[in-house]
């Protein structure tokens, strides 16, 4: 038989073989292919009476299979299937057209169901996520207050409160005072607020769960008037109401369920993500929460017969005093809407129809904690007053 | 090369007596105890083989060691044994100049003429097989020594086989395999409890085992104390 092209390295299935399968040297004949096995046996197979596949493990396989499926012939080396095409002179095109159309097909097919298993994945993911979020924020919803109590009371105990607490009866009395006055306002609140002062000269102030609140000196120093202090406390006492410190602590176990859903149980990462995931959720509350605690604030103040634009006015002087001071950093950079702030609280104490007021603080009083208040201004710890406590307001 | 296999199929070892300067290419840590008079060498490639640290690294991708042992007898009769690391079978396969693809870390032992190397299988076989992304790919003449985790059964596919995933140990390269359903209905075959399955279709040598690792680890895992 003459040799129609080059001898190709492949294989033999043939009963005859121990374990049924040899490597073979295969050389396309003129009308048949010859292949002899690495231990010296002989196999031949006609075109005429062979069907071809393509195959293999690598998907470029080409089988050529005797019509009693006695003898395979294979081989995968590059220009086999062109040589054997070109051997046959034609008998073997239709099937080896077949056939890749068949492989082209399958391999759609497998891609298809692939795609569809990953698009799958991502979508499940996905829909943990967010439904584990909204567990928390159910778990939350399910918690009674007693919880958020107990909270906030450990949260205060473990805060560096970057300054010590103040009990000068003189700055301390009249704002628990104003506090009560502003708790009494609504008979069915379920929290008790605890007020601690804080001598330091920073501009803040900041609520957590279950009624603690905490208000600086330096803040207190900067009012100009106790209606501005009464705002304040009222935007805090919403933000306790509202529970947004407990949603923001929802979200951050929530994140950490998350994370350990999405990545499996892989320890550091998982604590880096969480750390990282609480780190962004509780040193700001959103701005929708800021601003329902602006609007029920304005509600409460109006309600316990104290001017609610003393909230605006203590805006506008933050304003002013950004302007010229750059170490009054939290309320401005965490809040770069306040001029919107200050419209959204104007407008709604305009709406009130009755509008007559008395002093958040007597006149005497105030007096007193503005002087009480002077010798106890001390210098604060600067550089990290705004990225550890609750920087709320 | 004499190859008896010992104790099967539940802890398995293979006792290999080789013939003078005869050599014995082992995955790391597979020996279990040899003759004082066998020599040890380790390399990255097959001995006397191309390829080095890149074919290495290329193994280490298909689950197995950057280093192989080669085990070389100085005088015939001395014998060594290797075992797998899992509690399992060993399985010897003649390779006559064909390839054989196996699923990471199964690959235990193989006479020198034969290549070692790694190879991608695609990503969605990488992702849904329940193997590791590369495969073993043994190449050449002599004998392989495969290990599985639990037993080793053999099949002979002409035609269709359907295996399930993480149950394959491995397959001649005339066999082609893909990710099907296990039924015809996706939820069904989730609801099964066989979701995926690998489909082989074509004509050679396939080998399965009886046990599933990864099934192995997920039962274990959430009773061992955490670190």
């Amino acid at each position: 038989m003459d040799d129609f092209d080059d001898t190709f390295s492949g294989g033999v299935f043939h009963a005859d073989i121990a374990d049924g399968r040899a490597g073979a040297s295969i050389d396309c004949g003129v009308s048949a292919l010859s292949a002899v096995t690495t231990t010296g046996a002989r196999f031949e197979l006609r075109y005429d009476a062979c069907t071809v596949r393509i195959g293999g493990a690598s998907g470029r396989m080409v089988f050529c299979r005797s019509l009693d499926q006695s003898l395979t012939i294979f081989c995968e080396q590059k220009g086999f299937a062109a040589a054997l095409q070109q051997a046959a002179g034609g008998l073997l095109d239709e099937g080896l057209a077949q056939s890749k159309s068949e492989l082209r097909g399958a391999n759609a097919r497998s891609r298809n169901l692939m795609f569809g298993l990953c698009l799958g994945c991502v979508v499940l993911l996905v829909a943990g996520y967010f439904a584990l979020m909204a567990a928390g924020r159910a778990a939350l919803a399910a918690a009674p207050p007693s919880i958020d109590e107990k909270i906030g009371e450990l949260a205060i105990e473990q805060m560096d409160l970057k300054g010590s607490v103040v009990e000068d009866p003189a700055i301390v009395a009249p704002l628990e005072a104003l506090v009560a006055r502003l708790a009494a306002t609504d008979p069915d609140d379920p929290f008790s607020y605890t007020l601690t002062v804080v001598d330091a000269d920073i501009t803040n102030a900041f609520a957590l769960p279950g009624g603690q609140i905490a208000i600086y000196t330096g803040l207190l120093e900067l009012a100009d008037s106790p209606e501005q202090i009464a705002g304040v406390l009222g935007h805090e006492i919403a933000h306790v109401t509202e529970r947004h410190g407990m949603h923001g602590i929802a979200r951050s176990l929530g994140l950490v369920v998350a994370i350990q859903f999405l990545v499996g149980d892989a320890g550091g990462l998982v604590a880096v993500a969480a750390e990282f995931g609480r780190f962004a959720a509780e040193n700001a509350y959103s701005r929708d929460q800021e601003a329902d605690s602006d609007r029920l604030g304005v509600e409460r103040l109006h309600a316990a017969g104290i001017d609610p634009r003393g909230l605006a006015g203590f805006f506008e002087l933050l304003e002013r005093e950004t302007a010229s001071d750059v170490d009054i950093p939290s309320w401005m950079s965490t809040h770069p809407d306040h001029a919107a702030r200050i419209a959204a609280i104007t407008t709604q104490a305009q709406r009130f129809s009755n509008q007559t007021y008395t002093p958040a603080i007597p006149t005497a009083d105030w007096d007193a904690l503005k002087a009480a208040l002077s010798p106890t201004v001390t210098t604060p710890s600067p550089p990290e007053e705004t990225s550890d406590g609750r920087d709320n307001r | 090369m004499d190859i008896d296999i010992q104790a099967r199929p539940a802890a398995s070892v293979a006792k290999i007596t080789l013939g003078a300067n005869e050599t014995l290419t082992c995955e790391v840590g597979g020996m279990v105890a040899m003759d004082p008079g066998i020599t040890v060498e380790t390399t990255t490639r097959k001995k006397g083989g191309s390829g080095g640290l890149l074919k290495g690294l290329k193994r280490m991708l298909g689950g197995e060691n950057l280093f192989i042992n080669h085990f070389t007898a100085s005088e015939a009769g001395q014998s060594l044994y290797v075992g797998p690391q899992l509690l399992g079978d060993v399985v010897h396969h003649t390779l006559t100049g064909g390839t054989m693809v196996v699923q990471g870390s199964s690959w235990l032992a193989s006479a020198d003429d034969i290549e070692i190397d790694a190879t991608f299988q695609g990503l969605g076989k990488a992702l849904f097989s329940g193997e590791g992304i590369f495969w073993v790919k043994c190449t050449g003449t002599g004998d392989l020594l495969l290990n599985s985790f639990g037993a080793i059964y053999p099949v002979d596919v002409d035609g269709e086989y359907i295996v399930d995933t993480g149950h394959i140990v491995a397959f001649e390269d005339s066999l082609q395999f893909r990710i099907g359903k296990a039924s015809k209905s996706l939820i069904g075959s989730f609801l099964g409890g066989e979701g995926l399955v690998c489909k082989f279709s074509g004509q050679g040598r396939l080998y399965c085992q009886s046990h599933n690792p990864p099934n192995l680890g997920t039962m274990l895992g959430p009773k061992l104390k955490p670190r």
